[in-house]
């Protein structure tokens, strides 16, 4: 896994292991039902492209360290996330608080949360 | 009936020792003033040497097409010069690269307040015996061997020179940026150690430090005050799942075309917190700590952590939970609030 920053002009790139399973994604479009009096179902959508990944990642405490200075130069800027499967994602890492635990010596876990939209996907034959 | 007269000149200017001709061709035309004029001239140069191969090959084409427009004109004119050149190797030798230069001037102007359009085209041709492609691009590459010196340059300049004072206002925009980055995904480590990959950019960023921080070994304490300290408690080193929290206010907006828009001042305050649990405290480093607290409470401390790090802020909870989990066993967890020293 990789992550650029800042879009459009990147300057700083920092490379990551690949996240552990149970890894996340969700569209963001919403959907709000009315039913009005007589019985009729409303459905008003707003629909975009957006999409929330979660990554939970196992850091050694140097990449953490690496990761920790990158989100402090970084963290009001759009990056560039490129993920394990290859496919490129802009937006910002919406953690708030960014959580770096210590979960063993010299072994970091955090929990990545990212809210943009895919700039490149990866076509089936590449994953095959 | 208009008058149109046809003037050509053929002339032979000599012959060269191989079979090269070398003519010269002049060619007027005159339209009628009082119609609309639509001047047509075309004007070929073509010359084929054989010659050695050793010799350079030189040809140049010089085509100038003037347009005069005398009197109120309510129309626009246009002023179009299309300059093709091309090169075709029939046999092309592998020590030499054929070369293909072309120089276009385009230039219009009038004296009148209607509209003037002034185009530049560029059209690169390509011609080959078994493949035909046709490809006109900037391209700005450099590629140098280890420990050379590397200095690339790109440089796009556009000029609005204004040689008159209209009604009309002049504006001109050009916004271009560069940003230059690397990686080498193919080193071993790169996922391990601390490795940012940080080239240039505009500035508006600081980008993270390349050199990694100084990591050591040491043991939880606490000074007061930070500055000149006269208390100091040195505690266990706290229990796993420490917790190191970077907290940053952004404003998160999104519009109605559904973009996510995320807005922070890097005026705006940043905290960083740690949160430790410390187990196994004796009755005495349980006094030692009530003490601490009771005399440092909302003042800055420093706090040198497991690694060496030298930290300055206040402790956050002051209400912190000492439990007593068994004889000669107490466990404390609190917030400590600051920034790297």
């Amino acid at each position: 896994m990789k992550i650029q920053a800042p879009v459009p002009n990147i300057e700083t790139t920092t490379v990551l292991p690949s996240p552990k399973f149970s890894d996340s994604q969700s569209p963001q479009n919403e959907v709000d039902v009315k039913q009005s009096m007589n019985g009729t179902l409303y459905s008003y959508v707003k629909s975009n492209a957006r999409h929330q990944l979660r990554y939970d990642l196992t850091l050694s405490r140097m990449k953490a360290l690496e990761l920790r200075a990158f989100i402090q130069s970084y963290y009001r800027a759009k990056i560039r996330l490129t993920n394990h499967l290859g496919e490129v994602w802009d937006g910002y890492l919406t953690s708030n608080p960014f959580e770096f635990n210590g979960a063993a010596r010299g072994v970091t876990t955090i929990t990545l949360e990212f809210e943009g939209i895919l700039v490149q996907p990866v076509s089936p034959s590449q994953c095959e | 009936m208009p008058v149109r007269a046809t003037q050509q000149y053929v002339e032979t200017l000599g012959y060269s020792v191989s079979d090269a001709r070398v003519t010269q061709q002049y060619v007027e035309l005159l339209t009628d003033g009082s119609r609309v004029g639509t001047h047509f001239l075309v004007f070929s140069e073509d010359a084929t040497y054989i010659i050695e191969r050793t010799l350079p090959v030189s040809q140049t084409l010089t085509l100038t097409e003037p347009v005069d427009v005398r009197g109120p004109l309510y129309m626009d004119v246009g002023q179009n010069l299309n300059l093709d050149q091309f090169d075709t190797q029939y046999k092309n030798p592998t020590h030499e690269f054929p070369g293909n230069v072309l120089d276009l001037l385009d230039t219009a102007s009038i004296g009148t307040t209607i509209s003037v359009a002034q185009m530049l085209e560029l059209v690169q041709e390509g011609r080959r015996i078994t493949r035909i492609q046709n490809v006109l691009s900037l391209v700005q590459s450099v590629l140098v061997g280890k420990g050379g010196l590397v200095a690339q340059n790109l440089e796009l300049v556009e000029v609005l020179a204004r040689q008159g004072i209209f009604v009309r206002g002049a504006a001109q925009s050009m916004s271009l940026t560069q940003s230059a980055t690397y990686e080498f995904p193919d080193d071993t480590c790169v996922k391990k150690r601390y490795t940012p990959f940080v080239g240039a950019g505009t500035g508006e960023y600081t980008p993270p430090p390349t050199t990694a921080p100084t990591l050591a070994t040491g043991t939880l304490t606490l000074t007061y005050p930070f500055a000149s300290p006269s208390s100091t408690l040195v505690l266990r080193n706290p229990e796993f799942t420490d917790r190191d929290m970077l907290n940053f206010n952004r404003i998160n907006r999104k519009t109605r075309g559904g973009t996510l828009v995320v807005f922070a001042d890097p005026n705006w305050p940043k905290t960083q917190v740690l949160s430790v649990q410390v187990d196994n405290l004796s009755h005495t480093q349980r006094d030692a700590l009530i003490t601490f607290l009771a005399t440092s409470l909302g003042k800055e401390i420093g706090l040198l952590d497991w690694e060496g790090r030298q930290w300055r802020g206040l402790i956050v909870t002051p209400n912190l939970l000492i439990t007593h989990v068994k004889r000669g066993d107490r466990s404390i967890e609190f917030d400590f609030q600051g920034a790297l020293a």
